[in-house]
Formats: structure tokens, sequence, C-alpha cells
């Protein structure tokens, strides 16, 4: 499958996001807010469906929208900071009104059906290196924040009180949140991108000795899972978004049923 | 001595409802105070409003020095059950923050000191979350200890410690205070035990604060 330039494309695209999506999964998960992923991913689904209508870039769309729904969760968890799951499940359903209306005007043809459930193999050069870009940027970033991301998870009072800039490294990290869904909108597809930001942690939970360990393992299996996945939907004509979600499925049931964590 | 921190006729309330009225308080410098009260009474309004989360209604609160740590209620069960080790957990308080990569030998020098200091150096590599209740509540003490500060504010210690637990969490209290000259602040709304080896006991009950007189 090597000698296909497009395939060459999907595995070094594939193994990009599933480094960088489980990365952001970790905080989603420590944090227990995994709903945020499938909130801004469903409001990036409307972005794309908005994007095709408008005759722009639907990547373009699903960023914009994405950065406009993390601003708006943000702000709505200030207004009522006791209720912070709130706004995430204010923004999901809003995402699924307005993806559910705007896709009536769409006609058949251009391209909605390969942001649901990913469309990798058609990646073209230009987007692998959008790809490539804001994960380098978004590794970079975690990489740098790694311990705030952490105390804020643990102990958000604590972690205020020893100067961490909660509010502000919130905000940061739900734009990298942001961005790294409206790229892995076009190649995961929106329907499965929650599912390989939280199954590789998942997997991770069952085999990890420390938080550090638990971030190396979930990239891991990411780009495990993807590079898996990407092989089977060539060899037996699959498609790509759902084999790589259920290898990661199939790997968090063998490890659930054979491997036991103390 | 010199004062850590002064509450100046501080007032406090939730929308209508007065918590604190009119409190005045003063803790010294090598003072081991504990700040007690029933559910609902306000102590845990006064730590906020000491930490600085909650701002009074009225009056002013003086905090002195910036140089404490803060040992948290750890009964919520928040998001320990993560995997997080004591070497991880205690490295948060440690200063300049070195993100994913770099490791620092004075930074792992000081975790293993803090770690002895409560003596659990042999659970360093171990999940946090399959330390006993006792044992968690000493690695969060070694936490807020690891930048060696002078002024010790913990929210509720005892809460889900048992007998030998509690004991052996004061006998390190009176240790840290008498041979390290630690400044404590506990706000309990149990104090039995920690009544024994405390300077002053302050209640409040019913927005008023007054120390509670000694048999």
């Amino acid at each position: 499958m090597f000698e296909f330039a497009y395939m060459r494309r999907a595995l070094l695209v594939g193994a990009f996001l599933g480094a960088v999506l489980p990365m952001i999964g970790v905080v989603l998960v420590n944090r227990r807010t995994p709903v945020l992923g499938d909130a801004l991913s469903h409001v990036s689904l409307a972005g794309v469906i908005a994007g095709l209508l408008l005759g722009i870039n639907p990547i373009a769309g699903a960023m914009f929208m994405s950065v406009v729904a993390a601003l708006s969760i943000e702000g709505i968890r200030r207004r009522f900071p006791a209720f912070g799951e709130l706004s995430t499940a204010m923004v999901l359903s809003t995402g699924i009104g307005l993806a559910s209306l705007l896709s009536g005007f769409i006609k058949g043809g251009q391209g909605y059906d390969s942001f649901l459930f990913g469309s990798i193999v058609s990646v073209s050069n230009a987007e692998m290196f959008v790809v490539i870009g804001i994960s380098l940027v978004i590794t970079f970033v975690f990489v740098f924040l790694y311990q705030d991301l952490l105390y804020i998870s643990v102990d958000p009072e604590g972690a205020e009180i020893a100067g961490v800039k909660t509010s502000r490294v919130n905000f940061i990290f739900t734009l990298m949140t942001a961005f790294v869904i409206s790229v892995a909108s076009r190649t995961v597809g929106v329907l499965l991108i929650s599912s390989l930001m939280i199954l590789p942690v998942a997997c991770a939970l069952r085999v990890a000795k420390s938080y550090r360990q638990t971030v190396l393992w979930s990239s891991a299996f990411g780009v495990l899972f993807t590079l898996i996945g990407l092989t089977l939907a060539y060899y037996l004509g699959l498609k790509p978004g759902g084999a790589i979600v259920l290898t990661a499925v199939a790997c968090f049931l063998i490890l659930f049923a054979f491997y036991r964590s103390e | 001595m010199n004062p850590l921190f002064t509450f100046d006729k501080v007032s406090f309330s939730y929308g209508n409802t007065s918590v604190l009225e009119n409190i005045d308080f003063t803790m010294q410098e090598g003072e081991f105070v504990v700040l007690s009260g029933a559910n609902g009474s306000g102590k845990s309004t006064m730590l906020r409003l000491l930490l600085g989360s909650l701002q009074p209604r009225e009056g002013t609160i003086h905090r002195y020095t910036e140089d404490f740590g803060y040992v948290p209620q750890m009964g919520q069960e928040r998001l320990y059950n993560f995997p997080i080790t004591p070497y991880e957990m205690i490295g948060l308080n440690l200063r300049p923050r070195h993100g994913f990569a770099k490791k620092d030998p004075e930074h792992d020098h000081k975790i293993d000191t803090a770690l002895t200091q409560v003596s659990l150096r042999e659970k360093k590599w171990d999940l946090f979350s399959t330390l006993s209740g006792g044992q968690k509540q000493r690695v969060l003490i070694a936490k807020a200890l690891v930048s060696n500060p002078s002024f010790l504010v913990m929210d509720e210690p005892t809460i889900g410690l048992d007998d030998r637990s509690r004991r052996s969490l004061f006998f390190l209290l009176r240790h840290f205070h008498r041979s390290h000259h630690l400044s404590i602040l506990i706000v309990t709304h149990d104090i039995e035990g920690v009544d024994e080896i405390a300077d002053r006991i302050m209640r409040i009950s019913e927005g008023a604060l007054r120390e509670v007189s000694r048999v």
C-alpha cells in the first residue's frame, strides 16, 4: 500500500492525529469533561456544512465555528461557575441543532458525508501540511502547559492558590481542542473524533502506572489504532474512520478482558 | 511575633444570607490555630476569604505572607483516581515548572526530602489512588511543604481518616510545629485530638468568632 501517495499521506496524517487527539483526551478524561470533545465536534460539523453552503473551505468553517463555540463555553462557564458542564451541554445542543438545520439545505455530492465519517484517504498535500503543522503546535503547547493542565485537573483550587493562571490555561486548552477537532473533522470524521480522543486514554488507563505514562501510552495507542485501522481498511475495503475506531474498541476489550491493572 | 494575617471587621454574605458578621481575628507567626464550627457555620467561607477566592462584603483582610502551603479537603473524592504518583503530585508545587520532558535533580531531591519527612519515601512511585486515606493525607502535606513554606493551611484534614491515621497525622503536625517552627491553621468541624496540640481553638457560630476556653 506504500506505493500509493494517497496511502502514504493517510498514514502520516493518521499518525499525527493519532498522537495528538489522545493528548487532548487525557486532559478531558482527567478533568471529567469528556463531553467537550463531543460538543466541539458537533459544532464543527455545523461549521463544515456552513462552509459547504457558503462555498468556503469546510475546514475553515469548522475552525471558525469551533473557536466561537470554545469561547462560548468559557464565557458561559464563567457566568455559571457551579455548573461547569452546563455550558458544554448547551453548546453541544446548539451544534446538533444548527447542523441538523443547515443539512436541510445541502445538495447531494457536496462531500457532507466525508465529514461525518471521515475521508482520510482523500487528504490533499495542503491538508496534510495543515494537519502536521497544527499537530506540532498543539504538541508543543501541551508539553509546555503539561504541569499546569495536570494541576488544574487534580486540584483546581490548589492550582489557583499556587499561582497557576487557571482561566488562561483553560482558555488555551479549549482553543487547542477546537483547532485539533477542526482539522480532524476531514480525516476521522466529526462523529468519530471523540472516540479517538477517549478510547486510547481508556486503554492507557489499563496499563499506565503514572500520569506521564498515561500520556505516553495514550498517544502510542492512538498512533497504533490509526495505523492498524488504515491498514485493515486498505486490505479489506473498509471505511477508514470506522476501522480505526473499531480497532480501538477491540484493543480496549482485549485489555479489559486479559489485563488487570493494579 | 509578627502577624501572618488579620481579619479586620470582616462581614460576608451569600446573597441575602449573612454568614460572617464583624469578624476580628489575627494569627501570629509560630502559632498552631484550629478554626472550628458546625457544618454551614462559615468556617470554610472564612478559609476561602483568607485564600482570596472570596471577597468580604465589609471589612479588610491583610495577608502578610504569601509563603504558605495549602492542603485541600480530601474527602470530596475529587480527581485523584486518575493515575498519578506521589512523585508527580508533590512536583506540582515546585518552581520553575519544567513541563513534560525535563528532569531536574534538584526537584527530585526536594521531593525525596518531602516524602521522607512524612515517612513515605518508599511510596514515591506507587499510584496515589492505591494509598490509604492517612497516606494520601501525608502525601498532600508533603506537597504543601515541598517548597518549604513557613505557614501551613489545612482544610478538614481528618475527614475519612480512622483513629490510627488521625493520631499519626496529629503526631506529624506537632513535630512540624515544634521542630520546624511551622505555623499551622486547621479548619475542621471535628476538634477531637487536635485540641490537645493546638495553641488556640477558635469557634465560629451564628456568624461570630470566639476563642474556646481550654479546660
